[in-house]
């Protein structure tokens, strides 16, 4: 008592304002208070749902209070203060008010307003007027602060600079768009503090470094909130009879009835939207109860669909909701009792994090459900528990260097106030993504933004950024810079066609891939339902309600996970205990008949060895690897191993690849014992030899697409007025054939290359898993009939084939299956 | 470059590799959809894309020039892409330089320069339907024009596209020649420009690979 009573002001009305509410601050938020209060910046990690908005927001209201001669009378000019960074939208929403009550309840004069995409124009006039005092915003909203004249002013008298879901952000380009935004307001308000909100990664003290750029002394606050966490496994009734393969899971979905009507509100997630499309029909058909009580949400759908769906799983007004990652992030879903996975969610992370969507209240338990969808996912359902009760969880990694944001940024600053180069740079090198950035990047972006490139290689009538003759950079082009202005941010859409229905109305959007397979009247499933295509017509693919209830469902490309590093130890771990004949939990349990058949007609593999097995069929000589690291991992293994057996002797072979293995099938034997002999694991040249081993041009144009959008080389029109801008459209692939040919230094092409090396090879992980190979035991087998591990790869789709014929040969093969014949005329 | 005959109303028409038909018969090239240019119009909308390309589609034209000897050379639509700049000058330097070569210029939707720019150049501006029997030149393949069955039409506009699939995903679109009962449809002749996939029906399709014209 005697401690309150001598307690200053600034501290008791807080306190006071939780007394109120019969509320005790948590130790971790009394922690990070102080810390603030003591000027200090860092990264706080709490899950969703522990109060982690206040745990910021309070000591910014506190050092106000403790500073400010006369804080509750409204005044001119006291400016921003308080910076909010969200990733999403919704979000953005959802903070807004949770500022506001606690802001209107200490009667705080502050105004606090939001700035996103879908901001009204009128209070985006009245931001650009005059700064809120707390202003919660988006990077990309960010950015277009930065490109205006005069930002500097706006931001003078912030003093706190919180970005939430950090996690979220770091590892993608949005989170570099982040770390410039902070390069630049670090510059102008040297003192504001800065804290990140992180839920758990395996990377916290990384993620501290990128937020505040490094060297920092900032520090990270633990929230000791530990939520309980209880994982089901569903299992058939008769445990032999889980398939081998598959991926769909419907066979198990009666088991899901009494969870699904013993809670209020159940989350049901599935790894692809085709999956989620599926699910939702089946779960229709099973249960017709849940007609009216049930969505589907998944990131294809119109989005105002998808707002309803959110706003009426807030409103705890649904039953079941089945959604693929859309729904991983996103405003608190409190009404949500329980969580169902269909299939191997892939990371310990992600799980832990849809697990977290259910139980959002105060010491509720979060619940799920894993539905493994063939025998070896029940292993990984085991090997994930195991993950979870010691704590392993994946790391984000950030990006190093990307010069596709960095020419972004360096085209925003211009057409604002214009930047001296040397002066940019300084700040720029603050970040922890650009610490290292090199002279020839720099000057690089310089000159790509100024003559376009190499003076010899002609580029008269370019013009984005010039020098005046002060040596200021400045977009003088008023045209250019409306247009760049329109183009920040790297968030960048599938090329995709709408769907509306003849009568009007707008459903979502496909791809065109998939509509490429359909026949006007053929019907296919999409947003739950089945729709009869109609016709295409100018990028709309229109349709309309179809009374057949069979066809196709629609599919989209991409958003494939592989397995993590983190699970596949563990998987490999369960795969020895099973080899030990130890089988420790249920899931186990159920797959042990696939394991001991998988050893009684091969191996199980221990920890320290690698099985590899060899048989014959009527399909030709199958060889089969398993080195457990991956799909995206094999997919790279498997086109090296090809390559490197196909130099020994001349041999094609088709590949198939899962997470556990890869298969490469020829029609003659290839030299398998000698190719190891000669270092088929080998790790040197292992660059050059990936290079060779795929159509890497074909891998790296993929990724130029989103990097061309990112340093505005595509622009893809303003809203509805596409048509004057016409003379400037290519598509990003064509932009990647003449640039190549054109401009041979062209660093946003070698960027695409290596963020294909990087990504999508992520050729460390082919290092470590081939130097792991190197200290493991090699075991080959010749089982007499394909294998429990080889038969899921089998029957996977995905058949890629190694080739290295020059085009010409390539299309006359591809011609001979068209059975047509050749005449060539040469001169 | 390699090309691949074809004959029709008994003329001789060679599908050349580098994009455009040589007529044997009146000695004339064919090329359509240049769209020279282009490389500096991004440059003023602030792209970066080299005119090294306007250079480079010129010699490729002159290479087709001294290999086949062509005394006029029609353009089919689609010239010069956009409004004027420094490429402008380029091109009609080098018309000026191949005296011995008639230009004829059928207009496309691009063609937007003001008409004294092309009448101060060597190019001849023609109607957009130039006959020159037995054939109609247009830059829009025209529909209507074929009932009748008695004209056969050469055109371009469209930048077809030929998709070929092999085994194990293998694809790739590329350009082609497309040739029906009456009409023939040019694939786009300038590097910088894409390619629209175009559906089979009953049309024979030659595809440029490399260096070598294909029939598919």
């Amino acid at each position: 008592m005697q401690e309150y009573m001598h307690m200053e002001n600034y501290r008791k009305v807080i306190l006071d304002w939780f007394a109120s509410r019969n509320w005790e601050p948590f130790p971790y938020q009394l922690e990070i208070w102080e810390k603030f209060l003591r000027g200090e910046s860092g990264i706080l990690n709490a899950p969703t749902g522990s109060g982690k908005t206040l745990a910021l927001y309070v000591p910014a209201l506190m050092k106000y209070l403790r500073d400010d001669k006369n804080p509750y009378k409204e005044k001119k000019g006291r400016g921003l203060r308080v910076l909010w960074i969200t990733p999403l939208r919704a979000l953005a929403k959802d903070t807004e008010q949770a500022l506001h009550k606690i802001t209107d309840e200490l009667k705080i004069p502050w105004e606090i307003l939001r700035r996103t995409g879908d901001t009204s124009q009128s209070v985006k006039q009245r931001i650009n007027r005059k700064m809120p005092q707390v202003l919660i915003t988006t990077p990309e909203s960010l950015h277009l602060f930065l490109s205006k004249k005069n930002h500097d002013v706006k931001f003078s008298n912030l003093d706190t600079i919180v970005v939430d879901e950090w996690h979220e952000l770091l590892g993608s380009k949005r989170g570099v768009l982040t770390e410039l935004g902070l390069s630049r307001l670090k510059y102008i308000c040297p003192k504001a503090q800065i804290w990140g909100i992180s839920a758990t990664i395996g990377n916290l003290n990384q993620a501290k470094d990128v937020l505040l750029g490094s060297p920092n002394n900032g520090s990270i606050i633990k929230a000791e909130i530990t939520k309980k966490l209880e994982v089901h496994t569903i299992l058939p009734k008769n445990t032999g009879s889980f398939s081998w393969a598959g991926h769909i899971g419907i066979s198990l979905i009666k088991e899901l009835k009494d969870i699904i009507f013993n809670s209020s509100s159940t989350l049901l997630f599935t790894n692809t939207r085709a999956q989620a499309e599926i699910w939702y029909q089946a779960l229709l058909d099973t249960f017709p109860d849940l007609a009216g009580q049930m969505a589907l949400h998944h990131g294809s759908l119109d989005s105002d669909v998808r707002q309803w769906v959110e706003d009426a799983i807030h409103a705890g007004s649904l039953k079941l909701v089945v959604s693929t990652s859309s729904l991983d992030l996103g405003v608190d879903f409190s009404p949500v009792e329980c969580v169902i996975q269909i299939g191997s969610p892939k990371g310990v992370a992600r799980f832990v994090q849809r697990a977290g969507r259910s139980g959002h209240k105060p010491g509720a338990t979060s619940k799920i459900y894993f539905v493994p969808t063939h025998a070896m996912e029940l292993v990984e359902s085991a090997a994930l528990q195991d993950a979870m009760a010691k704590n392993f969880i994946e790391e984000r990694e950030p990006y190093e260097n990307p010069l596709d944001v960095l020419t972004q940024y360096v085209n925003t600053i211009a057409a604002g106030d214009g930047f001296y180069p040397d002066e940019l740079k300084r700040e720029i090198k603050t970040s922890y993504t650009y610490r290292n950035l090199s002279d020839e990047d720099w000057n690089w972006v310089l000159q790509f933004v100024t003559t376009g490139g190499k003076a010899l290689k002609r580029y008269e009538d370019y013009q984005k950024v010039s020098i005046d003759d002060d040596g200021l950079y400045v977009m003088t082009n008023k045209k250019i810079s409306r247009r760049h202005k329109f183009s920040i941010g790297t968030i960048v859409a599938d090329p995709a066609l709408k769907v509306r229905f003849i009568t009007g109305g707008y459903v979502g959007t496909v791809e065109e891939s998939f509509i490429a397979k359909l026949k006007p009247g053929d019907t296919f499933l999409f947003a739950g339902r089945w729709l009869e295509y109609i016709r295409l017509k100018e990028l709309t693919v229109y349709v309309r309600k179809s009374k057949k209830n069979k066809g196709l469902v629609s599919r989209w490309m991409g958003g494939r996970m592989q397995l993590s590093t983190h699970l596949s130890d563990m998987i490999r771990k369960k795969i020895e205990e099973a080899e030990r004949d130890e089988f420790d939990s249920h899931e186990m349990q159920a797959a042990k008949e696939m394991l001991v058949t998988q050893k009684k007609w091969s191996a199980l593999p221990l920890h320290n060895q690698m099985l590899i097995e060899k048989f014959k069929t009527r399909e030709g000589w199958h060889v089969y690897f398993y080195p457990v690291a991956g799909r995206m991992t094999h997919e790279g293994l498997a086109s090296l191993i090809a390559w490197r057996i196909s130099q020994i002797q001349p041999i094609s072979f088709s590949m198939a690849m899962n997470d556990y293995g890869f298969e490469l099938l020829s029609d003659q034997e290839p030299p398998l014992e000698k190719a190891i002999e000669l270092g088929l694991f080998n790790t040197e040249h292992l660059s050059d030899d990936i290079m060779s081993s795929i159509n890497a041009s074909d891998l790296a144009k993929r990724h130029f697409r989103e990097i061309a959008r990112i340093a505005g080389l595509v622009f893809s029109g303003f809203p509805g007025q596409n048509i004057s801008n016409k003379h400037l459209q290519s598509s990003s692939e064509l932009l990647f054939e003449v640039l190549q040919e054109y401009d041979t230094d062209n660093r946003l092409i070698s960027q695409s290359y290596s963020e294909a090396m990087n990504f999508q090879l992520d050729e460390k992980r082919i290092r470590k898993t081939l130097e792991y190979i190197n200290s493991q035991e090699i075991i080959i087998t010749n089982p007499e009939r394909m294998t429990p591990f080889a038969f899921p790869i089998m029957v996977d789709r995905l058949r890629a084939r190694l080739s290295s014929e020059k085009l010409a040969d390539r299309v006359k093969r591809m011609k001979e299956s068209l059975e047509k014949k050749v005449l060539v005329t040469k001169r | 470059m390699r090309h691949q005959k074809i004959i029709i109303k008994e003329q001789h028409l060679l599908l050349i590799s580098e994009k455009a038909i040589y007529w044997v018969e009146e000695k004339c090239l064919i090329l359509s959809d240049t769209h020279y240019g282009k490389a500096g119009t991004f440059q003023q909308g602030g792209i970066p894309v080299s005119s090294d390309i306007t250079y480079h589609d010129l010699k490729r034209l002159e290479k087709l020039i001294s290999t086949y000897q062509p005394t006029e050379v029609f353009f089919l639509g689609d010239l010069f892409h956009s409004h004027e700049n420094t490429e402008w000058r380029i091109l009609s330097d080098w018309l000026k330089k191949n005296k011995n070569v008639v230009f004829r210029l059928i207009p496309g939707n691009h063609d937007i320069l003001p008409k004294e720019l092309y009448e101060q150049s060597r190019l001849l501006l023609e109607d957009k339907n130039y006959i020159r029997k037995p054939f109609l030149f247009t830059h829009h393949p025209s529909e209507n024009i074929h009932s009748d069955g008695s004209v056969f039409s050469i055109s371009g506009h469209i930048h077809p596209g030929f998709q070929l699939s092999g085994l194990g995903r293998q694809q790739v679109t590329l350009p082609c020649f497309v040739v029906t009962e009456n009409s023939i449809i040019l694939p786009a002749f300038g590097r910088f420009t894409g390619l629209h996939r175009i559906q089979r029906e009953k049309e024979d399709i030659f595809v440029v690979a490399d260096d070598e014209v294909i029939q598919v």
